[in-house]
């Protein structure tokens, strides 16, 4: 699909582990609709949930979690934000951060404007993608 | 730390986690028991598969069984993530024997959803929730909604394809394993555990069942083929069907079996 005609779809949750659900289940049905087969849906789910967890660590209970799912070059990428109302670096556990390497294909965590954001990507199969995510399509 | 030690502490850790989904709990659930991932990645890491990729199936394993873990069984943690993670790597020997790896978790928990939702709706004079479902089938609620969305995904291509053999009119291979064609879902669990219970006969005995059910070949030409004698090669027909029959009971399907 060309990228510029991607769907791209918003969800906007409170900024809390009880909703991390919502986050989980649009990723797992947005790369069903992509074709993932069932490992890699699982992977992804996984994924989300570490990098969600991570950036609203912390955060008021009245901060909200924007999430940002689209298809480019035929590989899922979901960008978080969260504003925290401080300036503390999200940091990933050894556990999170173990997870990560072994399901995501690419991951970054960061501040960004003074909010925690993070970026993942989910290849389709373990090949990879025919281009790079990044690159236009 | 002591076990007891290690069993308050686990327990306390639990509470918290399911109070609050704090995932500085779970973390330090997982990191306190390492040691029982890797007891057993030393005992299946002689089977020529790398530890580091047996560590990532038993890291997997053990936070998947944290969620799943309910503290009012009265069950230690300990026996609980043992228990799974020597199922989840006998699961992944047996898995990476396959030339095609099917969805086997999402095909069980799909056909195991439609059980228990059954039997929770006659017990309870109700349809259950997701909760209630999750907790029958020691899933977490994910799984269920995920296997609620998956259930008319799944495929029984090989068993859709049209037949070889003498049908010149394109009888779908289904069509002579079930014998009957039932609408929706029940057919498609049945051509699921078909298809699955298939997977499980080693190479020659799976062949000589495609080549007699699937592509109509006689005894004979099949005999030929695989370099047996007819005679050998009928009680060997007789042997896997047995066990075919038996694997369908232990699945529940009698009318299958009976085909």
């Amino acid at each position: 699909m060309d990228s510029e005609h991607a769907p791209r779809v918003h969800l906007t949750i409170p900024a809390s582990a009880r909703y991390l659900r919502l986050a989980r289940l649009t990723a797992a049905g947005l790369a069903g609709d992509l074709g993932y087969p069932v490992d890699a849906i699982e992977d992804l789910r996984i994924a989300v949930d570490e990098l969600c967890a991570a950036i609203i660590d912390g955060v008021p209970g009245a901060a909200s979690l924007e999430l940002v799912y689209q298809e480019l070059a035929g590989s899922l990428v979901v960008e978080g934000r969260c504003q925290t109302g401080h300036e503390s670096s999200p940091e990933l556990h050894g556990v999170a951060r173990e997870l990560l390497n072994m399901l995501a294909d690419e991951y970054s965590i960061d501040t960004v404007d003074g909010a925690r954001a993070f970026r993942l990507v989910k290849y389709p199969s373990p090949a990879g993608p025919s281009t790079p995510a990044g690159a236009p399509g | 730390m002591t076990e007891p030690r290690r069993s308050e502490r686990t327990a306390e850790l639990f509470r918290q986690y399911q109070g609050s989904g704090d995932r500085h709990y779970r973390n330090e659930i997982v990191e306190l028991h390492r040691d029982v991932a890797e007891y057993y990645i030393k005992r299946y890491s002689r089977r020529g598969v790398p530890a580091d990729d047996l560590r990532q199936v038993a890291l997997l394993t053990i936070v998947r069984a944290v969620d799943r873990f309910d503290l009012e069984q009265g069950v230690e943690f300990s026996t609980f993530a043992s228990r799974t993670i020597e199922g989840e790597l006998k699961r992944y020997f047996r898995d990476k024997t396959w030339t095609v790896r099917p969805p086997r978790r999402a095909q069980e928990l799909h056909l195991s959803l439609r059980r228990a939702e059954e039997e929770l709706a006659q017990k309870m004079g109700r349809s259950p929730r997701v909760e209630e479902l999750a907790a029958e089938l020691g899933e977490t609620v994910d799984h269920v909604l995920e296997a609620m969305e998956a259930g008319v995904a799944h495929q029984g291509a090989s068993l859709d394809q049209p037949a070889g053999g003498n049908d010149a009119d394109g009888v779908a291979l289904a069509d002579r394993v079930l014998a009957h064609h039932d609408d929706g879902f029940a057919h498609v669990d049945r051509q699921l555990i078909v298809h699955e219970v298939l997977e499980t006969l080693d190479e020659r005995d799976r062949r000589i069942i495609e080549l007699r059910f699937f592509e109509n070949r006689t005894q004979e030409e099949i005999a030929d083929e695989i370099g047996v004698s007819q005679s050998y090669l009928s009680r060997i027909l007789r042997r896997v069907l047995l066990e075919l029959r038996t694997k369908l009971d232990d699945a529940d399907f009698d009318d299958i079996a009976a085909v």
